[in-house]
């Protein structure tokens, strides 16, 4: 069940009204927005219901032995068990036919030719992203972050709650357990905050994302040898609005929806492309992904644990963030790019900041192309595709195929608004709530169909449920 | 392993950044009736849209029914001029 759909609507509308109706009842609450959230994932593939439930059941056993454990060792021992058992069970449905192609591969390149056996392993949507909630559930409860465990309720809602479920944002357990002990308020539900969201999302998604890669980034990504320099440089860019509109409406929707049933979630994204150097762009890009990264894998390793030892600490994160991504080289390389020009950057420029004007102009600018040059491995199928679009930013002897006025300004448009006022959202809502109420309600009805009309036909799965 | 060890707390414990924090509030009653009114405009203005979704459930009786009211109330609100909304902005 996508965001965009009526589909989603509906069922939105059926769980708000029964949620809100319960609002004094806190359990029974809890229990029918577990119930929606199981709905909503079984809309996938209702067997992954039976893996969501245990994962949190079992991440649930694991945090209460946690907790209850009478000395340091024997909670190590249970931390390590129960993350070995999580990135075990990733790992069997996410990498286990990446690895066996892999071996494979190289057992061929060495002339010992043993095919060994693929399993018929379908992937989990989101399985990524509801491992690493149980991940930070047991971690928090570990380090203290958590005061005391979650109850087996809580905890099948951390991990399930549908507006996060497939695709983010991360929500800590420390952030989230806090709010499903209290009941919710209905006196002050940030409500125009949420429309204001989920309208911004629809229309990144539906309009933007969408427009931009059936119109642009597909067919040139398809055949890169078809296309010249021009074509594939404005895929490139294309791409990079297009991931971003696409993930950042998701992540937009879900806070909004969230808010609208009385819970709050991390911000996910702050304009990553304006900024000024690679470390300062993931501090802006999936955040909730990247601050997770840091606290739970960079800094445990030592982090800016002076000269090679950050060096290395910063490889393994970035490493491990583009397998986290998915199971392909192109992924890897990816995450190996990125680790590499981090590195290069705490070199070149240590901890100095980057000045206004032209200086950090320019760093903008190299720091996009740092990081379209990233996503041209991201988006494509295999390293032989990526190689073959780079060496087509050569070809300058054709003209554009694909450049349409509209596909322009809606590039030119996603870019340029990474620079626009910070306070945009609270100036918007300023201005909304000055109208009167009905006119309001009267104007999200009517943006919803606009949204729905300026989109192609059909909605596209976001980019992020492959992960 | 540091990880196991002695893990740093300063990072976790700070909350993090939240778009709706600094958000006006609204009434539950209020939410509603303007969740209620965005509903019906939607209805009013997207009986294209309506369309187009029970035509594309899968075939059974209730998704029939569903389809012929549909094209009714498309046909009704063709009739007031008000699906030349949408109409108007897909041709945009």
């Amino acid at each position: 069940m996508l965001f965009p759909t009526l589909n989603f609507a509906l069922f939105f509308l059926v769980v708000f009204s029964l949620t809100w109706a319960l609002r004094g009842r806190h359990t029974l609450r809890l229990a029918v927005l577990t119930a929606a959230s199981y709905l909503f994932y079984g809309f996938w593939d209702w067997r992954f219901c039976a893996l969501l439930f245990a994962s949190s059941a079992g991440n649930w056993l694991f945090g209460r032995l946690i907790f209850a454990a009478p000395d340091q060792a024997r909670r190590r021992l249970l931390l390590a068990g129960a993350l070995a058992l999580n990135l075990g069970v990733l790992a069997f449905f996410k990498y286990f036919n990446f690895f066996i192609g892999s071996m494979n591969d190289l057992l061929l390149t060495l002339g010992i030719g043993r095919d060994l056996p693929f399993l018929a392993v379908l992937l989990p949507v989101g399985i990524s992203f509801f491992t690493f909630h149980g991940i930070s559930y047991l971690v928090d409860l570990y380090r203290g972050t958590l005061d005391r465990p979650a109850t087996l309720l809580q905890m099948l809602l951390y991990i399930s709650f549908f507006p996060q479920l497939v695709a983010g944002p991360i929500v800590r357990a420390a952030h989230f357990l806090p709010q499903l002990r209290q009941p919710v308020d209905p006196a002050d539900i940030a409500a125009t905050r949420a429309f204001l969201l989920i309208l911004g999302g629809l229309f990144k998604k539906v309009v933007v994302a969408n427009q931009l890669a059936t119109g642009l980034v597909d067919p040139v990504f398809h055949d890169p040898s078809a296309h010249g320099a021009v074509d594939l440089l404005l895929a490139v860019y294309g791409y990079a609005v297009q991931i971003y509109c696409d993930f950042s409406a998701y992540t937009d929707i879900a806070i909004g929806v969230a808010a609208l049933l009385g819970y709050r979630f991390p911000q996910n994204f702050d304009q990553p492309y304006r900024a000024a150097g690679l470390r300062e762009f993931w501090r802006r890009w999936h955040i909730s992904l990247s601050s997770w990264l840091r606290d739970y894998l960079y800094i445990p390793l030592g982090g800016n644990d002076g000269g090679w030892r950050r060096t290395r600490n910063l490889m393994i994160t970035m490493l491990l963030g583009g397998l986290w991504h998915g199971a392909a080289w192109t992924f890897v390389l990816w995450g190996l790019l990125h680790g590499l020009l981090l590195v290069a950057e705490h070199h070149l420029v240590g901890r100095r900041e980057i000045a206004a004007g032209w200086g950090r102009v320019a760093a903008v600018a190299v720091t996009f192309h740092c990081v379209c040059l990233t996503w041209v491995f991201f988006r494509s199928p295999d390293l032989a595709h990526a190689v073959e679009f780079l060496a087509g930013l050569a070809r300058f002897d054709r003209p554009s195929e694909v450049a349409t006025p509209l596909l322009l300004a809606l590039l030119a448009g996603g870019l340029a608004a990474h620079f626009l006022p910070r306070d945009r959202l609270e100036r918007i809502e300023d201005w909304v709530v000055r109208l009167p109420r009905t006119a309001q309600a009267a104007a999200l009805g009517a943006a919803i169909v606009v949204i729905d009309r300026l989109g192609p036909d059909g909605v596209a799965p976001f980019i992020y449920f492959q992960f | 392993m540091t990880y196991l060890s002695h893990p740093s707390r300063s990072f976790t414990s700070r909350p993090p950044a939240e778009m709706v924090r600094g958000a006006r509030g609204m009434p539950l009653g209020e939410v509603a009736r303007t969740v209620a009114v965005a509903a019906v405009v939607a209805v009013l203005l997207g009986s294209r849209a309506l369309l187009d979704w029970t035509a594309a459930l899968p075939v059974s009786p209730a998704s029939d029914a569903l389809l012929s009211a549909a094209e009714t109330w498309h046909d009704l609100m063709d009739g007031l001029g008000l699906s030349r909304f949408g109409d108007t902005i897909r041709k945009f």
